[in-house]
């Protein structure tokens, strides 16, 4: 991916306010809860106990989305996702002072079509894109829900999301689930874009 | 009350027991909270395959090599709420139909109730649960031209029919339990295996139904394996009955990883022959081995291109108490080909073959060529 680019957008959007339009907060739904306890239940396996995950939604750009789309492959499920950057507790507690992402973890929750379903998952990644959670939080189909599996998911830990997650080399294919593995594959990556995008956003 | 009545309303409980448990579960699954990312909607897909074939057995004139459109899918699914949805599968065979020339065929029409991740129950024309390939047929999802022989002659693939199925996954396993229409036992012998005796859902008798159940492991990446066991006690045929029933037990294993991608799968079909004929086979068995290997996973590429090999030994009457006609069906199949996938939903496939039928000395020389999609 183009970094620069993703800059200059990025500095463009802060100054004209165009990416600001961010729809407001409403209750967390059954998902995002779980997607909450899925996120907590990684930091503490990561030993990052001092942080907490601040639920935000964001409004996808259309240029941006357009220019990820065109680059991952797959169309976005909708023009908002939600996302959760990760802040200091000490931050959360004082009312004036802002918040500060300690280590540049953010994490979204996006869709993907299987067959004809939509997979709710969950990609945790830094400020360069690189994976460091993936999880299927929903599977709908009646095949394929080995996508859903840790061991499928932990193999991606670690990986660069700026070329595409080939299956059968960076994504381990699974006999049966073949089309949820390749749909994986491309939301993943447009959601860790998206992950970098915000963490930058709040440093 | 005697041990044998006590046995009975043990047995009796247990399956109530059962039966609320899955009423119950069901039940429990509509009151779910809703979801928030369902949108009701009608999807299309579907997969094709064309097909060039040749064929030359020894001391047989060849015939000219035959271009075939062998199938075309229509896959039509709407989602009806959350917890309902359909799904179709229309399929025309070798382009039309006239007299005994191609089939058209409902493989799937089934509305699904999705109670939860691990419980679903699926009701109209169902897919059996037997082997690897049975749900999951798509080209290029295999590597040869034709679907592989042990898929044809020992598992009828695609095996469908009138029924229900409870599915789910749990934990790293998937299951698939079917009550579906039985097999018709006057279509079944040693020539057409259990192909001959689907019903189809064409009016499918109801007299005894198949009931089945698969279990596979997919908690290791790369790895689906696993098992399955059905039984039908076969329907009488306007009174005549050629079985009383059959067994078929069958395990799979498919493990792909850094490029390679290897399979083995093996059944077991036992008859319960109610008279001895020629062509009546007492058991049926099958063995394939395949093993490919993506030459251009070291590479940049995106595209997949892998030379494979398969064998086979098949024999649907492998025992029958009559040597000749055991001899007469053993078969062993040799294949080897490339299949180039440029994209994970295309595939450019050849292939060769080398097989006996009963005589080792007599082979049969295959070749194959064919272009397949799915969407």
């Amino acid at each position: 991916m183009d970094m620069r680019f993703f800059e200059i957008l990025i500095l463009c959007l802060a100054f004209t306010g165009a990416g600001s339009a961010e729809p407001p907060l409403s209750p967390a739904s059954p998902l995002e809860l779980k997607t909450e306890a899925e996120l907590k239940a990684w930091s503490a396996s990561q030993g990052r106990t001092e942080g907490e995950w601040k639920r935000r939604r964001y409004l996808l750009d259309p240029v941006l989305k357009k220019k990820w789309e065109i680059e991952a492959q797959q169309a976005f499920f909708r023009n908002e996702v939600t996302v959760w950057v990760e802040v200091h507790r000490s931050a959360t507690q004082s009312a004036h002072s802002p918040q500060v992402v300690t280590k540049g973890f953010c994490a979204v929750m996006d869709n993907a079509i299987g067959k004809t379903q939509p997979i709710t998952f969950v990609v945790v990644a830094d400020t360069q894109a690189v994976l460091a959670h993936t999880a299927v939080m929903a599977y709908r189909e009646a095949y394929g829900g080995a996508v859903g599996g840790q061991g499928w998911n932990r193999r991606l830990r670690g990986m660069g999301t700026e070329k595409p997650l080939r299956v059968g080399k960076e994504v381990d294919a699974i006999a049966g689930a073949s089309l949820s593995v390749h749909a994986l594959a491309k939301g993943y990556r447009k959601a860790a874009w998206i992950a970098q995008a915000v963490c930058r956003e709040a440093l | 009350m005697t041990s044998e009545v006590k046995k009975q309303f043990a047995w009796q409980r247990i399956r109530w027991t059962l039966a609320g448990g899955a009423l119950l579960a069901f039940a429990t699954g509509a009151l779910a909270q809703k979801d928030e990312f369902f949108e009701p909607k009608t999807s299309l897909g579907g997969y094709g395959e064309l097909h060039l074939n040749y064929k030359k057995t020894e001391n047989v004139a060849a015939l000219a090599p035959e271009l075939d459109f062998h199938r075309f899918i229509l896959f039509l699914g709407h989602q009806f709420s959350p917890r309902f949805s359909l799904k179709a599968e229309l399929e025309l065979e070798h382009n039309f139909v006239l007299d005994n020339h191609g089939e058209l065929e409902l493989e799937q029409a089934y509305v699904e109730y999705a109670a939860y991740p691990w419980l679903r129950l699926q009701t109209g024309v169902v897919l059996a649960n037997p082997g690897l390939m049975n749900e999951f047929h798509e080209p290029p999802l295999f590597f040869s031209v034709e679907r592989p022989d042990y898929h044809n002659q020992i598992l009828p693939t695609t095996w469908y029919g009138n029924g229900a199925a409870i599915t789910g996954a749990y934990r790293g396993f998937e299951y698939k339990a079917n009550v579906m229409e039985g097999l018709n036992t006057e279509k079944i012998d040693s020539g057409a295996g259990l192909r001959g005796g689907r019903q189809k859902g064409y009016r499918s008798k109801l007299e005894n139904a198949l009931v089945g159940l698969k279990i596979d492991y997919v908690g290791l990446p790369g790895l689906r394996g696993g098992l399955s066991y059905n039984r039908n006690h076969l329907m009488k045929n306007n009174g005549k009955q050629r079985f009383e029933s059959i067994d078929l037990v069958e395990a799979h294993a498919q493990f792909e990883k850094f490029g390679l991608r290897a399979t083995v799968e093996g059944a077991w079909i036992g008859y319960s022959a109610l008279a001895t004929k020629p062509s009546y086979p007492e058991q049926g068995q099958g063995l394939l081995f395949e093993v490919g290997y993506n030459v251009l996973s070291m590479t940049e590429f995106e595209a997949r291109l892998f030379p494979w090999v398969r064998y086979s030994s098949l024999n649907r009457a492998a025992a029958s108490g009559i040597p000749a006609l055991e001899k007469k069906y053993a078969t062993q199949k040799t294949e080897m080909g490339l299949a180039f996938f440029p994209i994970p939903k295309i595939a450019y496939k050849t292939d060769i073959g080398f097989e006996s039928v009963g005589d080792p000395s007599v082979e049969t020389f295959y070749w194959n060529l064919g272009i397949g999609y799915m969407f």
